[in-house]
């Protein structure tokens, strides 16, 4: 395919093309495995599916609080994606990581979880299932 | 929904478009410069529909279509001054002669069929990670879609995108592609996914047609074909654009910077259009990461630095006029954007001096510092068969080095850009407050994937295409 070029000059330029074609098809096989069409769905739609009807209950923009289990610490990585999941979810709304907002989201990995051991001052509005709940703060 | 996508991705390239009109030649092959005007028009053309986008925000407020009616804007503004460049430049242009610079045929089909493989599989690579993940990786949903949620959702309190409470979401990030992801939602109606897969796309695949075209045009055929080659073939640049990280548009607006400077030298009489519009991908570059403020310095210093060692005073004086030109535009709102709306950065913030100058005197952290290059540098191979880095070293070694005379000057800023951006990096990481091992453990490896497509295209710049040593 290359005649008249010098060894070195071919072994090069075989070995950019061999190493794209081989790379292309290992990136490909790879992507392939297992096939996306075979996977439900993707981890970020489920989180999204999970918080579907809390967005209709909640105000359209501002401010609400965020607990989760206790015993996730507040930056642990758990902790810290589903916090950022729900914000993702959530946006416009922005989340603050306390329960000092007037409305409160509970968001736990158990559908029936400990619900107020964040904060008794809270009360349930609602239990939206699959662990999402929303609260706000007992009239004093 | 697909025929919206389409016209709402047109809108933006035909504003692009109409800016690199006045770089039409035909003192080069007219295929690669065909291909080198749409490559750029993709980023040009998001780019400045972006700055347009954020300026009507600002200005007028959100009000339903209001990004599309800026879009239709911007295109007539950019229109009727690409048709303007075209009417000036068109009589000269026919007068240029094409040069004749084909590969052997045999050569030609080879590289020809490997590229038509490696892109098709490249092709399915990204469309099936990208249904995989449709809302990308953790950045790509946490800073750039997330941004782009607030624009699309929030109306007119659109500003809200930028809440210190939002901190983890790096809202100091400037705005290009969250504005062109809430832009083509706009135009769709609905947030759906493919907007950002699209936007992730092209940027991936004009990174790969902008190395081909300027190279094709620089040099031959066949090394434009290899850089390509060597493009598609590192997955770690498919996976990150199709996981949506803004790592690969930066490595795209550094590329067009480079390249554009290169191309300057060669084709004289496209000069000023060339270092307008590398002015304006420089600067988009900074309206893309923080990172691009780098990009930002390092090319100015880097081409100042060349000049004065030829002792070019003159060209430096009109190649900094018509950079400016193309770059003021697009920092003003840049600064705008962070002098009025951004937060303070959290790096930035953490950098007192009693802090400061320990980090840089303790020895240890440039040893962990190296090893967490090392690491990046073994990681942008993890994906693939083999380290593309070895490859690319493997290949100069093989053909060897051999400059052509016209593209020292061009060679020499990319390289001295790519020298001081890598030690901006270090500084960064220096003096960085998070753990060192993490942080960069975290970001080494994609920064290393925004220089590597400007490293490609400078070393098959330097090296002796294969057709010169054919005995």
């Amino acid at each position: 395919m290359m005649a008249g070029y010098p060894v070195r000059v071919r072994i090069g330029v075989l070995s950019v093309i061999l190493f794209a074609l081989l790379s292309s098809g290992l990136a490909l096989g790879r992507a392939l495995d297992p096939p996306p069409w075979t996977i439900a769905q993707d981890e970020i739609t489920h989180y999204e599916a999970r918080f579907r009807l809390l967005r209709s209950a909640l105000p359209p923009k501002g401010v609400v609080g965020y607990f989760s289990e206790p015993d996730l610490p507040p930056r642990n990585l758990d902790w810290w994606k589903g916090f950022c999941l729900s914000e993702y979810a959530l946006a416009p709304l922005i989340l603050a990581d306390n329960t000092t907002p007037a409305l409160v989201i509970g968001n736990f990995r158990s559908a029936s979880p400990e619900r107020n051991a964040a904060d008794p001052t809270l009360v349930l509005v609602r239990d939206f299932g699959d662990g999402v709940l929303l609260f706000r703060h007992q009239p004093r | 929904m697909t025929l919206t996508l389409l016209v709402a991705i047109l809108a933006s390239m035909l504003a692009g478009l109409a800016c690199t009109v006045g770089l039409w030649t035909r003192q080069a092959p007219i295929f690669p410069v065909l291909v080198l005007m749409a490559s750029l028009a993709v980023g040009l053309g998001f780019g400045l529909s972006a700055c347009a986008s954020f300026l009507s925000l600002s200005l007028f407020g959100a009000f339903p279509h209001g990004l599309i009616v800026t879009d239709v804007g911007l295109l007539l503004l950019l229109g009727i001054a690409g048709f303007w460049a075209f009417a000036r430049n068109a009589p000269r242009a026919a007068a240029d002669a094409p040069p004749a610079a084909l590969s052997p045929r045999r050569l030609r089909w080879l590289l020809c069929c490997a590229l038509a493989i490696t892109l098709v599989c490249a092709l399915l690579t990204f469309v099936l990670l990208s249904l995989r993940s449709p809302h990308g990786a953790w950045d790509a949903w946490m800073i750039w879609n997330l941004r782009a949620r607030f624009i699309m959702r929030a109306g007119s309190a659109w500003r809200d995108a930028f809440s210190g409470l939002l901190g983890a979401s790096h809202p100091d990030y400037p705005l290009l592609l969250p504005l062109s992801v809430a832009r083509l939602w706009q135009y769709l109606g609905w947030e759906s996914q493919a907007a950002p897969t699209a936007l992730a796309m092209l940027f991936t695949f004009s990174t790969v047609a902008l190395a081909w075209a300027s190279l094709a045009i620089l040099r031959t055929p066949s090394q434009a074909a290899l850089a390509a080659l060597l493009l598609l073939g590192t997955s770690a640049l498919l996976m990150h654009g199709a996981f949506q990280i803004a790592d690969v548009p930066l490595g795209y607006f550094i590329l067009a910077t480079l390249a554009g400077l290169s191309l300057k030298d060669r084709l004289p009489e496209r000069g000023t259009a060339l270092l307008v519009v590398t002015g304006m991908t420089a600067g988009l570059a900074a309206w893309t990461k923080n990172e691009g403020c780098l990009v930002l310095v390092s090319v100015v210093l880097a081409r100042a630095s060349v000049l004065w060692r030829t002792r070019s005073w003159a060209s430096w004086r009109h190649e900094l006029r018509a950079f400016v030109s193309g770059l003021a535009p697009v920092l003003l709102v840049v600064l705008y954007f962070k002098f009025a709306l951004a937060p303070p950065n959290d790096l930035l913030s953490h950098l007192g001096w009693h802090e400061t100058v320990p980090r840089l005197l303790e020895p240890v952290r440039y040893v962990e510092m190296l090893r967490g290059l090392e690491k990046a540098v073994v990681d942008l191979g993890n994906a693939a068969l083999i380290n593309p880095l070895l490859v690319l070293l493997f290949y100069l070694v093989c053909v060897g080095i051999e400059p052509d005379e016209r593209d020292r000057r061009g060679l020499a800023t990319g390289l001295v850009t790519l020298g001081l951006m890598v030690n901006g990096y270090g500084l960064v990481y220096l003096t960085t407050s998070e753990a060192l091992a993490l942080h960069m453990a975290n970001s080494a490896e994609r920064l290393l994937l925004q220089l590597w497509p400007s490293a490609v295209f400078l070393a098959f710049l330097a090296a002796c295409p294969p057709e010169r040593s054919k005995g």
